[in-house]
């Protein structure tokens, strides 16, 4: 696949069709509960987000990267599952779960309407629909990317996802916010190397790192009647 | 200092548990009461590189109870490696193992890492709770990483770990711990575990303060973030005890101590 590099930036893009609008991935919740209100918040809030679930995702998306690079050699539908395996223990919050695997199919279904010619796993490999950094591996093994430009996109969609809730849900400066994300990319740049570095051939030593307020509050957050983002 | 300590159950002739073995080198010290194993540590321990392990193995169709007496420190270090504590447990067919200590304290200024691996054999059980207080009255923690594996015939079906203090980016933020005191949860796996909720159960409603969540491949976990241990402990109790109800509660056996 050619323009490896424009392929990442379609969709890394707010406006690529993979419905990632839809998810403020718990910040909605956080702002309900009152404990972020303003940029600073939103930074302590985005900091844990990258301390912890983005890195567990960055490396997830790296390794479905390296499988889908790999698939000719060894069979790939064994070694998805084993992921899929491996990633559902990391998250015992059944909403989180299923906020990946919808964001997850729409992202894969964006991917296969946006190139037709990507070779991509056929739907019954992922029964229950790929987590959102398994999609995000494999199509960009498909479309050329190397696996940091997938660890790159998994790291920056999660921050950059509640962020860009944060200026429609408060109101706030779309600079400052921008503002908290440009600080943040030292860190963010960081976790992309890490993850992009990792050539363990043991999924189950992947990282687990736990994120409690972004359990209870997405359970909390799906019992809402009332609510903007679907997670 | 390097502590060891192993705690081996078997099924005596009657069907009740006794103990095939039950050994500890210092600082831990097993206590066998008709309660349960209460696991002792002495005065300062974990202190400045300890590493401690203890090995669980629960023999098929016995039942384990294993407590502390009170909440477990972590001390400040004053050298350059985390102390560490270790539990490896594995559970045999039909066996029970509930893993109920005190809370762990992660004293400003420790390194600390806690680390449990539970293989969990077919028709076992497992009911595990963590608890961690960050830090003592009007101290921040210092440096605590808690991992929990939970695997059951191959199957991962909980993989997790914990990072507060100073070294954990963003864990008195929003989406970790934020202002938080205490949090923690409690694990129910295997033969216990409902497939569903038991009907007219009464956990406490999802909130930003608990959840209880049904795990990908069986089992449940309890959570809760909240102000205080007491709280934490109330809010564990009841969603244990909305798993656990109305199915009666097995009740702990008396526990014969009969290791040499």
């Amino acid at each position: 696949m050619t323009a490896p590099l424009a392929n990442l930036l379609l969709l890394a893009d707010g406006r690529f069709p993979s419905g990632a609008h839809a998810h403020s991935a718990g910040l909605e919740q956080a702002i309900e509960s009152g404990s972020v209100n303003d940029e600073a918040q939103l930074r302590g809030f985005l900091v844990g987000v990258l301390a912890t679930t983005a890195t567990n995702t960055a490396y997830f998306a790296v390794a479905a990267h390296h499988v889908w690079n790999a698939r000719f050699d060894a069979d790939p539908v064994d070694a998805l599952a084993e992921l899929d395996l491996e990633e559902s223990a990391r998250i015992p919050s059944p909403a989180l779960r299923d906020a990946s695997r919808a964001q997850g199919r729409q992202f894969l279904r964006a991917v296969a309407g946006s190139w037709p010619d990507a070779e991509l796993p056929h739907a019954g490999v992922f029964s229950r629909g790929p987590y959102l950094s398994a999609a995000q591996g494999v199509a960009s093994s498909a479309l050329g990317i190397d696996s940091r430009g997938a660890a790159l996109l998994s790291v920056y969609g999660a921050i950059t996802g509640p962020a860009t809730a944060a200026v429609r849900l408060l109101g706030l400066d779309p600079f400052a916010v921008n503002r908290v994300l440009t600080s943040l990319w030292e860190f963010a740049e960081l976790v992309v190397a890490n993850a992009a570095g990792e050539t363990a051939a043991d999924s189950a030593t992947l990282p687990r790192l736990t994120a409690p307020l972004l359990e209870t509050g997405a359970e909390a957050h799906v019992a809402r009647e009332l609510r903007m983002f679907a997670s | 200092m390097i502590g060891e300590a192993e705690l081996v159950t078997r099924r005596s002739a009657g069907g009740a548990t006794a103990f095939a073995t039950l050994r500890a080198t210092a600082p831990l010290a097993l206590r066998p009461t008709p309660d349960g194993v209460y696991v002792v540590s002495s005065a300062a321990a974990p202190l400045d590189g300890d590493a401690i392990t203890l090995r669980i193995d629960v023999a098929p169709h016995t039942e384990l109870t294993v407590r502390t007496a009170a909440a477990s420190m972590a001390w400040p270090s004053r050298i350059d490696r985390p102390s560490r504590f270790n539990v490896i447990a594995r559970i045999g067919a039909g066996a029970v193992l509930r893993w109920l200590p005190e809370q762990l304290v992660p004293i400003a200024g420790c390194r600390h890492e806690m680390r449990c691996d539970v293989d969990l054999a077919g028709g076992g059980s497992v009911i595990w709770r963590e608890e961690i207080v960050l830090g003592r009255s009007g101290e921040r923690p210092g440096d605590l990483r808690a991992g929990l594996d939970i695997v059951s015939e191959r199957v991962p079906l909980l993989r997790q770990e914990l990072a507060v203090g100073p070294a954990a980016s963003g864990y008195d933020g929003p989406a970790v711990a934020g202002h938080s005191r205490a949090l923690g949860t409690v694990t129910v796996a295997g033969a216990v575990a409902p497939a569903e909720l038991p009907s007219g159960t009464s956990a406490p409603a999802a909130s930003s303060e608990f959840a209880l969540m049904a795990l990908e491949h069986g089992g449940w976990q309890a959570a809760a973030v909240t102000d205080s241990a007491p709280r934490l402990r109330k809010l564990l109790d009841e969603g244990l005890h909305a798993l656990l109800a109305p199915a009666p509660v097995p009740r702990t056996p008396e526990l014969i101590a009969d290791a040499r």
